[in-house]
């Protein structure tokens, strides 16, 4: 039955596909990809139920070829986590969608989020790093023509940088392909982790994976390569840009804590220091970028690159808990960047700006807007019992039980840093006089209400069920760092 | 021949690279061009480039040793595709934003 593991990718396809051919009648395109959003739920919740709790490592050899030249798509419990995620998150999208879309937004939505989706999948599915390549492009070329609906002058202005960077990264990620394949005669993920653990492999080699890792880095906006985030994110369309904040970065977590176990790269010391360096330099530089910035969006977006740093302190410290905690703060971000951006986008939407201060008193006007802004900016900022003091709790007990005194440190300052700088979009917008409420029947929306409010619900129950959570995120860290099942499962003890 | 891919795949990525820091738009096009076809052949030539290879497949297979390999080619071929819709959408953009813009100059834009 390991057909299944191709659902996550043929569905979203086939839907794309299909509502081409709807353009012009978004309420029957929504409709229908909200239903196939329901089929793909059902399908992914089989994948979690046997991957992420039943530890089972399913494997689709497309075609039936061998691990060595053929693409595999290998879901193990991580992948089937970031499945859950990337479901969840679309689905939450599309029923956001035709309050926070303007109407020249609308055209091709609908089809482009469903392409977007199959590329990130994916991602998440793939066994060999060419056809990880492939599902990049897919998910760019997606992204691309999805931040720039609308066209606005200033808009498309401000996507080139984020179009030309993330194009270069790929550049730079096909060369370091070619120049893997070049030495090892193979680019599966599974095969070169084997080759990796049997012997020295030649310095051009590790020149290609530093290439690819830099390449990862970009996508992933990491410091110092994170420019092209803040300012093209805050232009996007308001649900594309929450679905590119909750999900779209993560993208580029995933391939590296798949990669950095894989290709043994996590006991050297030497690269444990280098990680947990970019760790701290984007924690903070990401948030102290938030701190200075005007609009609601603006400061969000910089906060996607400060916490990104959080998932990767949990990688570079590199014990089991450590890894565990990195994977739950994944978890519980996906979810709470995204109600913020919801909510945030709302109080834009009421405004008519993302201005701070072009609305103020939402928590009288618009109370449940408040409720679906403060639930996750609590979360966000890690004050318990909400889901992001956990994520922060287990990567800080992880830190300080590592010694890893400098970065811990680091990571605490930056959480109030982060408390801060929601508090400044909170005293500016929510609290004070109504005033600038232009729009004010644009905040009852009942589709993005409860798109905000469903996940600031999710990010709360994250926050209850922590300890169950977190042992499904442990067992799938164990699993992630013992690579052997996961190169057996693949290679199926052929080599 | 191999010397001579490496070195063309050199002045490829160096001319790439000097054009995408241009502030003309029209020339980071270019760049991102260039860049695209040197990474293929960046790819063709790590693969080997075995001198006097025979194309499989085609004829007599009479010495299977000197097949090319096909695999680094259906990457490239891949990646060409790709590399072509990329280029249609980054030239589609650059005609948006001179519309927009009515130049060709992209300044930094004030942060706020």
């Amino acid at each position: 039955m390991s057909n299944l593991v191709s659902v996550p990718v043929v569905l979203p396809l086939v839907t794309a596909i299909a509502l081409v051919l709807m353009e012009g009648r978004p309420r029957l395109q929504r409709r229908v990809a909200i239903g196939t959003g329901l089929v793909g739920v059902a399908a992914v919740g089989l994948l979690v139920e046997r991957a992420a709790c039943g530890s089972q490592i399913l494997v689709l050899r497309l075609g039936n070829w061998g691990p060595e030249l053929g693409i595999i798509w290998v879901v193990d419990s991580l992948a089937a986590i970031m499945l859950a995620l990337s479901q969840l998150i679309s689905l939450a999208t599309l029923v956001y969608a035709p309050g926070g879309l303007r109407s020249r937004e609308v055209p091709h939505f609908y089809a482009l989020h469903q392409f977007l989706l199959a590329g990130v999948n994916g991602c998440f599915m793939t066994g060999d790093y060419f056809n990880l390549f492939v599902f990049f492009e897919v998910t760019l070329l997606a992204s691309f023509c999805l931040i720039c609906l609308g066209g606005r002058p200033r808009q498309v202005e401000r996507v080139f940088p984020y179009v030309l960077l993330n194009l270069v990264g790929s550049v730079m990620f096909l060369s370091a392909i070619g120049v893997i394949y070049g030495v090892t005669g193979t680019v599966n993920m599974a095969l070169l982790a084997t080759r990796v653990s049997s012997g020295d492999m030649p310095a051009v080699f590790w020149a290609a994976i530093g290439l690819m890792f830099t390449a990862f880095s970009i996508k992933t906006g990491l410091a110092p390569l994170f420019f092209w985030l803040p300012d093209s994110y805050p232009e996007a369309p308001l649900p594309i840009a929450a679905m590119f904040a909750g999900l779209l970065t993560k993208v580029g977590v995933y391939t590296l804590f798949r990669s950095v176990p894989l290709l043994a790269l996590g006991e050297s010391e030497a690269i444990q220091g280098i990680l947990l360096v970019i760790a701290s330099a984007t924690m903070l530089l990401g948030v102290l970028g938030a701190l200075g910035r005007q609009t609601i969006r603006g400061i969000l977006s910089f906060h996607i690159i400060s916490q990104v740093g959080y998932m990767i302190f949990g990688l570079a410290l590199y014990s089991k808990l450590a890894v565990a905690a990195g994977i739950f703060y994944i978890v519980h971000h996906v979810v709470v960047k995204t109600a913020l951006f919801f909510a945030g986008g709302i109080a834009e939407r009421v405004g008519g700006s993302g201005r701070l201060g072009a609305v103020k008193g939402l928590l009288v006007t618009h109370p449940w807007v408040a409720v679906g802004f403060f639930v996750p900016a609590l979360a966000l900022a890690g004050v318990p019992p909400f889901s992001g003091f956990w994520g922060k709790f287990f990567l800080i007990h992880a830190g300080f039980g590592l010694g890893a005194w400098w970065s811990t440190g680091i990571a605490l300052v930056v959480g109030f840093l982060t408390l801060a700088s929601m508090l400044k979009i909170w005293v500016t917008t929510f609290w004070g006089e109504p005033e600038g409420q232009t729009h004010g029947h644009r905040g009852h929306d009942p589709g993005m209400l409860g798109a905000a409010l469903g996940l600031a619900a999710v990010s709360v129950a994250i926050g209850l069920a922590a300890g169950p959570l977190f042992a499904v995120c442990e067992r799938a860290a164990a699993d992630l760092l013992a690579v052997t099942p996961y190169v057996d499962a693949v290679l199926g003890g052929e080599f | 021949m191999i010397g001579l891919s490496a070195l063309a795949v050199g002045v490829l990525f160096s001319s790439a690279t000097y054009l995408l820091l241009s502030r003309n738009i029209q020339r980071v096009a270019i760049g991102f061009i260039l860049l695209a076809n040197a990474a293929n052949l960046l790819v063709l030539t790590a693969s080997g480039l075995p001198s006097g290879a025979i194309a499989p497949l085609i004829g007599e297979p009479t010495e299977p040793d000197r097949f090319a390999d096909p695999l680094p080619q259906a990457f490239i071929l891949t990646a060409i595709v790709i590399g072509l819709g990329s280029t249609a959408f980054l030239l589609a953009l650059i005609a948006r934003i001179h519309r927009a813009k009515g130049s060709d100059r992209i300044e930094v834009p004030p942060w706020k």
